[in-house]
């Protein structure tokens, strides 16, 4: 199995250390919930581990080797990212927008059959099949989100980091993506990471939860225990409850901490 | 390649045919090819291979550097704005070679190599601006900017002219035009446009990844600094040795993606190569234009597709701006 590991991470952005001295492994074939607080250095995390923001100190690895050493296309085949700003600069057919996601891989060449039925898989796995044919620049924020999950599942990547995903969708949607990319972990041994918002989400979804705070980690563990409410309290200031029910766990905000 | 990408670059290439066929002959002088081929001693050959030939490979060339550079700066930007003339780099690039007025007794190359250093200067400072995730606005800005003082500082040179005949060449920088063009500053210039053309096509699959932004584009495994670089001696090569010889020519650039964008789709990689034949088109049909227009002495091609290309855009962006919008 393919481990994802950072080793005295500290990053910086503008000149301001945003994760600090930071060690993880994460490992493949599980789905990595990665929380904290606006400006806890979730987004920027998640671009140094897949590549594209140079650690200020520390390093990333891949299977035990310096994620920087890589080389772009390499990094870029093995290491799918999908932003959270959706920004589509032009008004390209749906479709054609999800064939980027194949651009590490084709190099040079134009789209094989094999791709062709690769980005139908991809449209497929994140609900967009009807939106293949459309103008991506006519669509709304949530067909966007979409659109963008199969952009990045079109890559095949072995780790698919992606921040904020599930924002913007409509619950129907935010199961069956969540499920999707739960499948991909769970049935084809991807490494999974995430970040989220919904706190109930993150519970259901995944295997292992990492809260940052401050630029450190502040939990580290299954859901019951990251989430629980000291944790929380301290990350967000906000005082909840985590509970079981027969469709599994939640978490209730009750209040300010 | 879909389908409907080849139908318009074969379209496209025969109405080109086309055009270099009427260019040739086309002009003050009748060429009657049927006739000439008759005798070889025809005085009118001359004509032909030295007058029309450069004039006609010249507007190809220069067109195809336009349209192409304007496709990958609008690609590259993510902006529809964008394009040598707009950003200053063909005035960069007139300003290169104006200066060289000044040097005594300058060599044949100095010239163009003094318009490729100054297009290559305004290409590397707008892109450098644009290095680094500021906004787009700021290179937009920058560029505007780059033509007005680029813009100021070959006035300042028609002012301060050392000789009358040095005025004449600077006008020539600034309103573009292809007429008595030799053959040899043709060939001269032909490599370099190529070289920049081949240049810029070779960034096609970044900028389909730039559609995605930055980040995204990082993540599939692109090299922007490469990508910047590429587009850098590109559009300096394409645009700057085609100002050295024909001074600017404005419009084709910014014209030709948006023309293309509603019949090939707006991918930024597929309308390169389309875009290079579409500037050539476009450039050669301005060329011929000014020569069918009866006026005394010939209006500068520069001027021309300035006043055509103006308008004609502003009817598109009227058509097209719910679209962009």
């Amino acid at each position: 199995m393919s481990r994802l590991e950072a080793r005295g991470l500290t990053l910086r952005r503008g000149g301001r250390p945003v994760v600090r001295d930071l060690d993880l492994s994460l490992r493949a074939g599980e789905v990595t919930v990665l929380l904290g607080p606006n400006g806890a250095g979730k987004s920027t995390l998640l671009e140094a581990l897949c590549g594209l923001l140079r650690p200020a100190s520390g390093q990333v690895l891949l299977d035990g080797g310096d994620l920087a050493a890589l080389e772009p296309a390499a990094r870029a085949r093995r290491i799918g990212l999908l932003p959270q700003t959706h920004e589509i600069a032009w008004p390209l057919e749906v479709r054609i927008l999800v064939g980027l996601g194949r651009i590490p891989h084709i190099g040079a060449r134009g789209l094989s059959a094999e791709d062709a039925r690769i980005i139908d898989a991809a449209l497929a796995g994140a609900g967009a099949t009807d939106l293949a044919e459309r103008d991506a620049s006519t669509l709304s924020g949530g067909e966007r989100a979409r659109v963008m999950i199969a952009r990045v599942l079109a890559g095949e990547p072995e780790w698919l980091l992606a921040d904020e995903p599930l924002a913007g969708l409509d619950p129907s949607y935010q199961i069956d993506a969540a499920e999707t990319l739960a499948r991909r972990a769970r049935a084809e041994g991807c490494g999974v990471v995430l970040t989220l918002h919904d706190l109930t989400l993150a519970a259901r979804i995944a295997d292992r939860v990492l809260v940052l705070g401050d630029g450190t980690l502040i939990a580290d563990g299954a859901p019951e225990t990251a989430l629980a409410p000291d944790v929380l309290a301290r990350a967000f200031g906000v005082r909840t409850a985590l509970r079981r029910g027969t469709e599994g766990l939640s978490v209730d905000v009750l209040g300010r901490a | 390649m879909s389908r409907r990408h080849l139908t318009v670059l074969s379209l496209l290439a025969l109405l080109l045919a086309a055009l270099v066929a009427a260019s040739l002959v086309t002009g003050r002088i009748p060429l009657p090819l049927a006739e000439m081929a008759t005798d070889p001693s025809d005085p009118r050959w001359a004509v032909l291979v030295q007058l029309r030939l450069p004039r006609t490979l010249l507007a190809v060339l220069i067109g195809a550097g336009l349209g192409l550079s304007g496709a990958a700066l609008q690609g590259f930007t993510r902006n529809p704005l964008a394009d040598p003339g707009v950003l200053g780099v063909s005035s960069a690039a007139a300003l290169g070679a104006v200066l060289t007025l000044w040097l005594p007794a300058a060599a044949g190359w100095v010239q163009p190599a003094a318009a490729m250093a100054g297009a290559l200067a305004g290409t590397g400072l707008l892109l450098a601006l644009a290095a680094g995730g500021s906004s787009m606005t700021v290179f937009l800005l920058a560029g505007v900017v780059l033509n007005t003082v680029a813009g100021a500082g070959v006035a300042l040179a028609l002012s301060l002219a050392p000789t009358p005949w040095a005025v004449n060449g600077i006008i020539d920088w600034l309103m573009g035009s292809l007429v008595d063009r030799s053959l040899p500053e043709t060939l001269f210039a032909a490599p370099f446009i190529l070289a920049g053309l081949i240049l810029l096509s070779s960034t096609g699959r970044a900028l389909d990844a730039l559609t995605l932004g930055e980040t995204g584009a990082r993540s599939l495994g692109i090299n922007l600094d490469r990508t910047r670089i590429l587009l850098a001696a590109g559009t300096a090569l394409a645009v700057g040795a085609g100002v050295a010889v024909a001074g600017v020519i404005g419009f084709a650039g910014l014209v030709t993606p948006h023309l293309l964008r509603p019949l090939i789709g707006a991918r930024p990689g597929g309308l390169l190569w389309p875009s290079a034949l579409g500037g050539a088109v476009l450039v050669l049909a301005g060329d011929l234009a000014v020569r069918l227009i009866p006026s005394e002495a010939e209006v500068r091609l520069g001027v021309a597709m300035a006043c055509l290309g103006g308008p004609f855009f502003l009817g598109l962006l009227l058509m097209l701006r719910r679209r962009l919008g």
